[in-house]
C-alpha cells in the first residue's frame, strides 16, 4: 500500500498534509494531481485554511472506510455526528460548498443532512433568516396559492350516492 | 451573511428534509425554492390508495364508453370524475397510471393516460408459428414510472393472451421479443398437472417478477444493477424459477383453473396472493397469502393481519396497485369480474378482512358489466405523464 503524502496549499497559503488515499476521496483534489502534478502542494484557492482543517480531518478518519464491520460503521457514524456538532452555521455553510467545489461526496451529504436537521421545526422567516433569502413571492403570488388551496378541498363530481351501482 | 448556495445544493438539501412540516417551511421561502421543492414531495408522503376505474351504468345508451374514476379512503368513494374510453378500444387493464386498451380501429395496442389524455400506441405481436394469428397481450406494465414519452428506452412488459408468454417491447420496436424461460430441471408435485400460463406480473426493486397459474414463481434477474433494463440486459434476459408455490397450491388442495394469482408489493416486500374459486358459478373464494424471500428462495405463509403491517391490498385481475394505509386495520380489495344473470357479466369490489379462516368478503360496489368496457382496475393517478 502506498503511502504517498499530498501536500494541500489553502487560500490564505497554510500547508496540510495528507496520505493520498485520504486526498483521493476528493475527486477535484484526485484530478488535480492527475493532471497536473503539483510540486509545491495543490493549490485550493477557493477553501480557507479554517475550513480546509476540518475537511481534512473528515478526510483522514474517512479514508479507510470499514465495508463489512458493523462495529467500525456504527464507531464512523457516531465521529459524523459528532463532527458538525460544535461547528457554527457560517462554517457549516462554508464546509458544504468546499465539499462542493472538492467533490467529496460523503461530506457534501453529511452536510446537507445537517442542514436539512436543521430546519426541523424552523418557521419560514426563521429559514429565510438562516439563508439570508429575501421573500420574493408577491401578494398576488400569496393570494393565488391560498385560494388554490381553498378548492382543493371542495368536492368535485357527483356525490357518492348517484354513483353507488346498486341494482341487484 | 452567509454565503448564497448553489442550486444543486439545495436540491440536496431538499431532497433529505424528514417532514412534511419542513418541507411546507422550505417551499413558502421564496420563489426559486418553492420551484427546485416541486421534485422532492414524494419520499415524505406515504404511499396512498389508488383509485378504482369502473364502468358507468347506463341504461340508455349501451354503447356509453364513460367509466368512473374514484378516489377512495378503505370505505368510501370520494371523489368522482366521468372519463370517456377512446373510441374503438376495448377491454384492457392497467399499470400506475396507465390503462392499456386493444384498440379495434387502428389494431394496435393504446397505452392511454386517462387524466392528462397522453397516449401512445403499439404493434401486436404476430404468432411466429401462425402468421395470420395476431396475438394481444392480457397483461401489461410499464417499467418506469415516469414521462414515457420522453425515454425512449423505456421498456414495457406484457403476457401475452393465448400464447401466455413473456415478452417486451420498446418505444419503437416493430414486434414484442418473448423472454425465455428456465424452470431449472424443476420436478412438480406429482399430484398437480403442469400449467405454465403466465398470470401476473410486477416491477419488485428494479427487477420483472412474474407467476404462472401453477404457482410458480419467476424473477428475470438480468435486471440486478439496473434501475431500468437497458440493452444489454434486455438481450440476456431470461425469467428463471425462484420459488415453486406449486406445492403451496398442492397443500390448499387447489387447482391450476380454480385460481387467481396476485403478485403485489407491499411495505417493500413482495407477496403472492393465490385466490381459491370455491365454485365456479359464483366468485365465492378464500385468499392465501404468501411473503417472498427472494434472498432465501423461499415463501412463508402471512396468517395474521399484522404481517401486513397496516396496509390494504388492492388486487385486480387486470393490474393490481401498490398497498397503502387506508384505515386502521388491513384489507384486501380485490375487484372481480363474474357471469351475472345469462347474458350480462358484473363486477364487484369485494373487501376480504383478512384473517386465516373464514375469509367471507362484503360487496362494496356492484355493476353491470359490457365485453366493451375496460374492467374494474386500480389506477395511480398522476398528470406528469
Amino acid at each position: 500500500m502506498s503511502t504517498k503524502k499530498i501536500t494541500l496549499l489553502s487560500s490564505d497559503n497554510e500547508l496540510f498534509t495528507v496520505d493520498e488515499e485520504a486526498a483521493n476521496q476528493s475527486l477535484t483534489i484526485k484530478h488535480l494531481i492527475e493532471d497536473t502534478e503539483p510540486e509545491n502542494g495543490v493549490p485550493l484557492p477557493q477553501v480557507h485554511s479554517k475550513i480546509l482543517a476540518k475537511v481534512t480531518e473528515y478526510l483522514i478518519k474517512h479514508a479507510n472506510e470499514p465495508d463489512n464491520d458493523a462495529a467500525a460503521k456504527e464507531e464512523l457514524k457516531n465521529w459524523d455526528d459528532k463532527f458538525l456538532e460544535k461547528v457554527n452555521h457560517e462554517t457549516l455553510f462554508d464546509l458544504i460548498l468546499a465539499a462542493n467545489y472538492l467533490d467529496i461526496k460523503g461530506l457534501l451529504d453529511l452536510t446537507c443532512q445537517t442542514v436539512a436537521d436543521l430546519m426541523n421545526g424552523m418557521s419560514v422567516v426563521e429559514v429565510r433568516k438562516l439563508f439570508n433569502i429575501v421573500n420574493d413571492f408577491t401578494p398576488e403570488d400569496e393570494a393565488e396559492v391560498r385560494k388554490r388551496r381553498k378548492r382543493g378541498t371542495k368536492t368535485i363530481g357527483p356525490s357518492n350516492d348517484q354513483a353507488n351501482q346498486s341494482n341487484h | 451573511m452567509e454565503p448564497d448556495l448553489p442550486d444543486d445544493i439545495l436540491h440536496l438539501i431538499a431532497g433529505k428534509l424528514s417532514s412534511l412540516v419542513c418541507y411546507a417551511a422550505f417551499r413558502s421561502v421564496c420563489r426559486l425554492w418553492r420551484s427546485i421543492s416541486l421534485k422532492y414531495y414524494s419520499h415524505l408522503v406515504p404511499p396512498r390508495p389508488p383509485w378504482l376505474m369502473f364502468p358507468y351504468r347506463s341504461t340508455v345508451d349501451l354503447n356509453s364508453r364513460l367509466c368512473y374514476l374514484c378516489s377512495f379512503d378503505g370505505s368510501k368513494f370520494k371523489r368522482f370524475f366521468k372519463v370517456e374510453i377512446p373510441e374503438g378500444c376495448t377491454y384492457g387493464c392497467s399499470s400506475g397510471t396507465w390503462l392499456i386498451f386493444n384498440d379495434i380501429k387502428k389494431d394496435k395496442l393504446r397505452v392511454w393516460n386517462p387524466l392528462s389524455l397522453t397516449q401512445i400506441l403499439l404493434p401486436y405481436s404476430v404468432d411466429s408459428e401462425n402468421k395470420l394469428a395476431i396475438v394481444r397481450p392480457r397483461k401489461v406494465i410499464v417499467s418506469c414510472t415516469g414521462p414515457l414519452i420522453k425515454n425512449p428506452d423505456n421498456v414495457i412488459f406484457g403476457i401475452l393472451y393465448n400464447l401466455s408468454k413473456l415478452a417486451f417491447i420498446r418505444l419503437g420496436d416493430k414486434d414484442w421479443t418473448f423472454i425465455e424461460v428456465d424452470f431449472l430441471h424443476h420436478q412438480m408435485p406429482k399430484a398437480s398437472a403442469m400449467v405454465p400460463e403466465f398470470a401476473d406480473i410486477i416491477f419488485h426493486h428494479g427487477k420483472l417478477y412474474a407467476v404462472n397459474l401453477s404457482g410458480m414463481v419467476f424473477v428475470c434477474e438480468e435486471g440486478v444493477h439496473a434501475p431500468r433494463y437497458n440493452d444489454h440486459h434486455l438481450q440476456h434476459i431470461k425469467a428463471k424459477m425462484l420459488i415453486d408455490q406449486s406445492y403451496k397450491m398442492h397443500e390448499l388442495g387447489v387447482a391450476a383453473q380454480n385460481s387467481v394469482h396476485y403478485l403485489v408489493e407491499v411495505d417493500g416486500d413482495l407477496l403472492h396472493v393465490i385466490q381459491v374459486l370455491l365454485s365456479s358459478s359464483s366468485y365465492k373464494s378464500r385468499l392465501s397469502i404468501f411473503k417472498l424471500d427472494s434472498a432465501t428462495k423461499k415463501s412463508y405463509p402471512v396468517t395474521s393481519k399484522s404481517d401486513l403491517k397496516g396496509h390494504s391490498l388492492f388486487l385486480s385481475k387486470w393490474g393490481s396497485c401498490n398497498s397503502a394505509i387506508v384505515s386502521e386495520t388491513s384489507r384486501i380489495y380485490v375487484s372481480l369480474l363474474h357471469a351475472y344473470y345469462k347474458l350480462t357479466m358484473g363486477f364487484e369490489l369485494a373487501v376480504f378482512d383478512y384473517c386465516k379462516e373464514g375469509q367471507d368478503y362484503s360487496t362494496l360496489l356492484r355493476g353491470i358489466y359490457r365485453y366493451h368496457h375496460p374492467p374494474p382496475t386500480w389506477i395511480v393517478p398522476t398528470l406528469g405523464n
